[in-house]
C-alpha cells in the first residue's frame, strides 16, 4: 500500500514538473544543449561505422557515379572559368556604375551525424557548431535546395529544424506566378504551402522558392514542387502539398549559410 | 540495470544507425518497444516502471527537437497504463506484447497531439494524427521485436524474473 502511494505521489510530482518543463521551452532546453555537445562523438562513431558496409554493398553504383562526377567536374571547371570571367566583368561594370559590391553567401559544410529520435518530429544534428560561427536561425541548404534552419547550437554540433517539421514556417512563393504563401511541415512530414488566396495562380508541377520576405532565408532558394492543391477546411484559402527538392531522410552533408 | 543499458544503446541506434535503414522515411521506435516490454514484465512494480519510463523519456527528449519533458510525460503515462492493463487483463505470455505495442504506438501519437494542443495551441487535432507514420512504426517495430525479442528475453528477462 505504501509502495502504491509512493508511486502515485511520484507520478503526480513528475506530471507537475514535466508540465512546467514543457511550458518553458527556453529554460528546459539546457539538457538538450548539453547532450548536443556530449553526444557528437558517439553519434559520429555509430553513423560512420556503417560507411564501409554501405560502400561495399553499393560498389557498382558508386563506381558509376564517380565516372559521371568526373565528367561533370570537367564541365563545371570550364563553366567556372566562364563564370569567373563574367564575374570579373560584372565587378568592373558595377564599379563603373557606382553600385555597392554585394557579398556572396558565406557557407559552412557540415556532416549529418544523427536524425530526430522521434518519427513525428523532423530534425537532424550536424557536426559543426559555434566553433564555425554557426548561429540559431542560420539557413541550411544543399546544392538541390532548402533543408531547414538552425534551431540549437552547441560548441561542436548543431540541431537543424527541417522544412517538413510542424514548427517550421517561412514565406515562400510560386516561381511561375509569384503567388505568396507560408511553407511549413506536418506531423506526417509533408510540406504544405498554406494561406494561398482562392484566385492565386498555382498548378501541379509548379516550383516553389523562398520569397526572401522573411529575413531568415535569402530569396530564390528552391524548396520543392507542387504535387497537389486543396481547399482549407474553412474554404477561405487554398494549400498546396509540396514535395521537397531535397531528400530529407537521406541527407549526408549540408551547407549552413552563416552570412548573406 | 540491463534495461537501462539497452535503452542507452538503443537511442544511439535509433538516431544514428537506423537512419540508413528507414522504411518509407520511418525508423523503428526501439525505445517505445523497450518501454512496452518492461511495463509488461514488471507490471507488479509500478515505481520501477515509472523510473524506467522517465529514463527512456529523458533519452528521447535530449535527442529530439520536441520540448524537453514531452517524451518523459508520454512514456510514463504509457508505462503506468500498460502495466495496469497487463496486470489486470493479461497473462505472462509474450504474445500479448504485440497488442500492447500497437496500443502504445497509437497512445504515443494521441498524447503528443494532446500536449501540442494544450501547451502550444496549434491547429492539431485527433483527425490530424499521423496515421501513416504510426502504422509504419508499428510494422517496423514488430519486425525488430521478432528479431531481437528472444535475445532480450534469454539474456535479461529470464534472469531478472
Amino acid at each position: 500500500m505504501a509502495n502504491k502511494n509512493k508511486t502515485i505521489l511520484l507520478f503526480v510530482v513528475f506530471v507537475i514538473v514535466t508540465f512546467l518543463l514543457i511550458k518553458s521551452p527556453q529554460t528546459s532546453s539546457l539538457p538538450q544543449k548539453i547532450a548536443l555537445n556530449l553526444s557528437r562523438l558517439p553519434l559520429k562513431l555509430v553513423g560512420l561505422s556503417l560507411i564501409p558496409f554501405e560502400s561495399a554493398v553499393n560498389f557498382n553504383r558508386i563506381l558509376g557515379e564517380a565516372t559521371l562526377l568526373k565528367k561533370e567536374n570537367q564541365q563545371l571547371k570550364l563553366y567556372l572559368m566562364q563564370l569567373q570571367e563574367a564575374a570579373a566583368q560584372n565587378s568592373r561594370l558595377r564599379e563603373l556604375l557606382g553600385f555597392k559590391q554585394s557579398s556572396p553567401f558565406a557557407l559552412v559544410i557540415a556532416r549529418v551525424i544523427s536524425f530526430d529520435a522521434s518519427n513525428i518530429r523532423r530534425s537532424l544534428v550536424i557536426d559543426k557548431g559555434r566553433n564555425y560561427k554557426i548561429r540559431i536561425g542560420n539557413p541550411v541548404i544543399t546544392s538541390d535546395g532548402m533543408v531547414g534552419v538552425v534551431a540549437e547550437v552547441g560548441n561542436s554540433a548543431s540541431r537543424i529544424l527541417l522544412i517538413s517539421d510542424t514548427d517550421f514556417s517561412i514565406a515562400a512563393k510560386v516561381k511561375r506566378s509569384n503567388a505568396i504563401g507560408i511553407i511549413s511541415g506536418s506531423l506526417e512530414g509533408v510540406c504544405k504551402l498554406k494561406y494561398l488566396d482562392l484566385d492565386d495562380d498555382i498548378q501541379r508541377g509548379d516550383e516553389i522558392i523562398s520569397s526572401g520576405e522573411n529575413s531568415r532565408f535569402p530569396a530564390g532558394i528552391p524548396i520543392g514542387t507542387v504535387t497537389d492543391i486543396s481547399k482549407e477546411q474553412s474554404g477561405l484559402t487554398v494549400f498546396a502539398v509540396v514535395k521537397p527538392k531535397v531528400r530529407l531522410s537521406a541527407l549526408e552533408e549540408v551547407l549552413v549559410i552563416i552570412n548573406y | 540495470m540491463w534495461f537501462y543499458l539497452f535503452a542507452s544503446i538503443f537511442i544511439f541506434l535509433e538516431t544514428a544507425f537506423f537512419n540508413h535503414f528507414q522504411f518509407f522515411s520511418v525508423k523503428p521506435n526501439l525505445i517505445l518497444l523497450l518501454v512496452t516490454i518492461f511495463s509488461f514484465y514488471f507490471n507488479f512494480d509500478k515505481l520501477k516502471v515509472v523510473l524506467f519510463c522517465l529514463f527512456c523519456g529523458f533519452l528521447k527528449d535530449i535527442f529530439s527537437i520536441a520540448s524537453f519533458g514531452t517524451h518523459m510525460f508520454i512514456f510514463s503515462c504509457l508505462g503506468i497504463s500498460l502495466s495496469y492493463i497487463s496486470q489486470k487483463f493479461l497473462r505472462y505470455n509474450w504474445i500479448f506484447i504485440i497488442p500492447l505495442f500497437i496500443l502504445a504506438t497509437i497512445g504515443q501519437g494521441v498524447i503528443y497531439v494532446a500536449i501540442q494542443d494544450f501547451f502550444f495551441g496549434g491547429d492539431l487535432s485527433l483527425a490530424s494524427l499521423p496515421w501513416k507514420t504510426l502504422i509504419l512504426e508499428i510494422i517496423y517495430g514488430l519486425v525488430i521485436f521478432f528479431i531481437f525479442f528472444k535475445v532480450i528475453k534469454r539474456c535479461v528477462i529470464d534472469r531478472l524474473l
